[in-house]
């Protein structure tokens, strides 16, 4: 079932560092501050660091559950489903990942459109755009893992800048906004918590790419240093616009980081315009690789080749896109797919750890 | 349908009669008429032969000098003894019919004791002198030096030899074209260049199916990765000095007789925007210009769409200062942006078209005359604004500062398909054409080797010569890009104690 992954298809262990990165970075980020606010109030900030350092010992879990699995030959979340639970049991599991997968790849394009459609074309039809978009997607994805790895690397080199116009919002800094710290009962931020996970949900995109990584030990490292630095750049976002807009100003703002945006001036007038634009970079890797993970998948699955599989999800994500309507859907769907997400890190990947500890430990008794 | 087929099929065939002559008398009833051919018999007092070549091919000063002279001698009595006398390295004695007719076209002498026997001398002879090593003039350089590339292929050969004189140099020899039996040469340093890359070189220049090969450029597109792609994946140069710095860092050198310029082999696309001038400057003047360079490149080829897409669809972007002049200008102007930024950019395509078509100095004026035309008159006429103008300009002459002429003329074409998705779909529409460009660059391989390389893949030890160009002390490694056979350039331990230990403090 798996073949042998040629060392020319591979990616080097630093792809381990941009392709979470790049994955967690999504349309989430722009609506962060209002989604969990709007339940930890101005101790937001905690719930997001709490949740950023949980992602580290999800993906140590991971990386311990993908190493027992290596001995085996090619190892993702598929084979170790299959492994654990069985043919049958074992295949009907895999369909979760294709589910995650899809709704990842999916919600986040939806989205993007929608903004798009508000910001700056009230009347760009939703297909139109797919469909040029969607042919993008397939042009690079034909191309591998390794160059949705090169679109993920750009992703982050492009982003880098975009990171320092946050910077600028100290001037209009309100210190006091963040006061009194700890004001929130436990309650409260774990409510928060669980509202983070809307914009975590790139996390365990590892369980996809871990068998197409070149010396996986190193590479380790390298994703947790993306995962710390995500924390970083999503706790250090959520402080400037704690700091920036009042807590009144911010439960009424969709996109408070947009908002944020249309004030800062450099030459030209509303640079939010060019910022939306900007952040398709942001989406595209994301995209790419939920496309390539689930043509992947499918391919592990159903037994298709992964060029037709790829096909059949853009093709999928296009209907799909027309299918969700309006901006109520949207949210809906995010709100199941954040569910479902909040679940798969703190059920299932647990469950997994814990069953594969006594799985091999029964094994080894047994013979 | 099926007659169809078969006429195709037919049209197609091999024509399979065999035009080549089986006997030296066959070959010179086919040449006899040509008048370039100087086939007589040479009656000495005690000796006869036949002499044969072309007086196109060689030159015949050295024939009388060289040839002539010696048989005329007493103690020639047959072609042995020719062979013998004749102070002249590599002389060759066959019967084989194609050999001779081989050499016949080239730069060599048939001598033979009756007309039609089939016994011959092959003497070779100096070639009728082609173009003199003058400065290049595409890659013209302010300092350092002078020499390019001409026509002739041994002159080419030597102009790189000379800059590199060790026995691991190796010159290979391949034929291609069927009918033009062009000669092609591969250098590279054994050792240094990656033995996979001379290989895979070998084998494309080889496998090639061509019957004429005219120009390095053409070789270019036959053995490039994606022939499909506006991008050229090889370097061309007409520099010899650039040509042997390249063999040294373990590329390999291409050059095909009758071509001024030499292909570098594999190439990143960074390369293709510095100029060998920023190795001749200190290392911050150097970067500093290949920065420049690389920055109006990007701005010329997307500045003029970037102005179509704010006008048409964002003006919300417009400062308020600037909306004033902008109304002023294009208030006369009856056109979309887009149709006035098209007719602009073509006018100044066909300016440059005319420009490099015309002779020198006809084109001149024409340049002169043109740029007035379309400059000033335009703008009065009311055809385009003054706005546009200056974008168009500045973008233009962005897009002749690259110094390699075929990668200048895909960023010229690469605006084309960015104004239109800019007219389409206004700054969304831009965004996704730029993004599918890099996405095509992503997946472009030069030799099987990324295209992009000290971008994607990450390889931080490359980028001190690709954006920037640190002094030479810090590149002491070759580019990894290439997997070089001996990946460093010089000693490290022994530079550090050349210099010696670091200075204790201040004056001491």
């Amino acid at each position: 079932m798996s073949q042998k992954i040629s060392e020319a298809n591979k990616i080097s262990p630093i792809g381990a560092f941009f392709l979470p990165h790049s994955m967690e970075l999504g349309v989430g980020a722009l609506s962060i501050h209002r989604i969990v606010s709007q339940y930890s109030g101005h101790d937001a900030w905690i719930p997001v660091l709490l949740f950023g350092l949980s992602t580290v010992g999800l993906m140590w879990m991971a990386f311990r559950l993908l190493e027992k699995e290596r001995a085996n030959g090619g190892s993702d979340i598929f084979s170790i489903n299959q492994r654990f639970f069985g043919r049958w049991l074992g295949g009907a599991m895999n369909v979760i990942p294709l589910i995650y997968l899809a709704l990842f790849g999916f919600v986040l394009l939806r989205s993007y459109i929608q903004i798009l459609q508000i910001w700056i074309f009230p009347q760009l039809p939703t297909w139109g755009y797919v469909i040029i978009y969607c042919l993008m997607v397939w042009y690079i994805v034909i191309g591998g893992i390794r160059t949705v790895t090169g679109i993920s690397l750009l992703s982050f080199f492009f982003m880098l800048p975009v990171f320092f116009t946050f910077l600028t919002s100290v001037r209009g800094a309100h210190y006091a906004n963040i006061l009194p710290m700890f004001d929130h009962g436990p309650v409260e931020i774990l409510k928060g918590f669980k509202a983070c996970t809307h914009s975590y949900l790139g996390c365990p995109m590892v369980f996809f790419f871990y068998p197409f990584l070149k010396r996986p030990e190193r590479a380790e490292k390298w994703s947790y240093f993306s995962l710390l630095l995500m924390t970083y750049t999503y706790v250090t976002m959520m402080i400037l616009g704690l700091l920036y807009f009042s807590q009144g100003e911010i439960k009424t703002l969709v996109w408070p980081t947009m908002s944020y945006w249309k004030t800062f001036v450099p030459i030209l007038d509303s640079v939010d315009v060019f910022f939306v634009i900007y952040w398709l970079w942001i989406l595209l890797p994301s995209t790419c690789f939920a496309a390539w993970a689930l043509s992947r998948g499918m391919k592990r699955v159903f037994y298709l080749k992964q060029k037709h599989a790829l096909v059949f999800v853009l093709i999928g994500f296009i209907c799909a896109s027309e299918w969700v309507r309006d901006a109520r859907e949207i949210n809906w769907l995010t709100k199941v797919f954040a569910e479902l997400g909040f679940y798969t890190f703190f059920v299932y990947i647990p469950f997994l750890f814990v069953y594969q500890w006594i799985f091999y430990k029964v094994r080894r008794k047994n013979a | 349908m099926f007659g169809k087929k078969s006429w195709k099929k037919k049209r197609l065939q091999e024509v399979s009669g065999d035009l080549n002559p089986k006997t030296v008398a066959d070959l010179y009833a086919q040449l006899k008429d040509y008048p370039d051919f100087t086939h007589f018999e040479y009656k000495g007092s005690r000796f006869h032969c036949w002499i044969s070549f072309f007086r196109s091919l060689v030159d015949v000063d050295y024939v009388h000098r060289d040839i002539l002279s010696y048989l005329s001698e007493q103690s020639v009595h047959s072609l042995s003894d020719i062979q013998n006398r004749l102070p002249i390295e590599k002389l060759i004695r066959t019967k084989d019919v194609s050999e001779i007719q081989s050499k016949l076209l080239r730069n060599y002498v048939i001598i033979q004791e009756k007309e039609h026997d089939p016994d011959c001398l092959i003497v070779p002879m100096i070639p009728i002198v082609r173009r003199q090593v003058v400065q290049p003039e595409i890659e013209t350089s302010i300092i350092g030096p002078k020499e390019g590339f001409v026509e002739a292929l041994d002159v080419n050969l030597s102009l790189v030899r000379q800059r590199i004189p060790i026995p691991q140099c190796s010159v290979e020899e391949v034929t291609v074209g069927k009918i033009s039996n062009t000669r092609v040469s591969l250098i590279y340093i054994e050792g240094i260049a990656n033995e996979e890359n001379v290989n895979t070189v070998r084998q494309r220049i080889r496998d090639l199916e061509v019957s004429s090969l005219i120009d390095v450029t053409m070789l270019a597109d036959l053995i490039s990765d994606n022939c499909h792609s506006p991008f050229p994946q090889f370097i061309d140069t007409e520099r010899p000095d650039r040509a042997a710095g390249a063999v040294y860092e373990g590329k390999i050198a291409v050059l095909v007789d009758g071509s001024p310029s030499a292909l570098i082999l594999p190439s990143t696309i960074v390369e293709f925007f510095s100029a060998f001038d920023d190795y001749f400057l200190a290392w911050h003047i150097g970067s500093g210009y290949r920065l420049i360079r690389l920055f109006f490149v990007v701005l010329s080829s997307v500045a003029p769409s970037l102005y179509v897409a704010v006008l048409t669809y964002h003006y919300q972007l417009i400062p308020k200062e600037l909306l004033g002049s902008l109304i002023l200008s294009r208030s006369i102007v009856p056109f979309d942006p887009i149709m006035e930024a098209l007719i602009l950019e073509v006018m100044i395509e066909l300016l440059r078209e005319a420009g490099a078509r015309l002779p020198t100095k006809v084109g001149q004026t024409i340049g002169i005359v043109g740029g007035i035309v379309i400059g000033t008159a335009s703008v009065q006429a009311g055809l385009t604004s003054n706005v546009l103008l200056i974008i168009v300009a500045m973008s233009a002459l962005g897009s002749f500062i690259t110094p390699n002429y075929r990668m200048a003329t895909t960023i010229r074409f690469l605006r084309f398909p960015f104004l239109i998705s800019a007219g389409v779909l206004g700054l969304p529409g831009l965004a996704l054409c730029i993004t599918f460009f890099i996405c095509h660059l992503l997946k472009l391989t030069s030799l099987g080797r990324p295209y992009i390389e000290p971008i994607y893949p990450l390889r931080v030890t490359d980028l001190k010569d690709a954006f920037i160009r640190l002094p030479y002390s810090a590149q002491i490694t070759r580019p990894m890009f290439l997997r070089p056979g001996d990946a460093t350039r010089s000693n490290p331990r022994r530079i550090r104690m050349k210099r010696g230990p670091r200075q204790p403090d201040i004056d001491e």
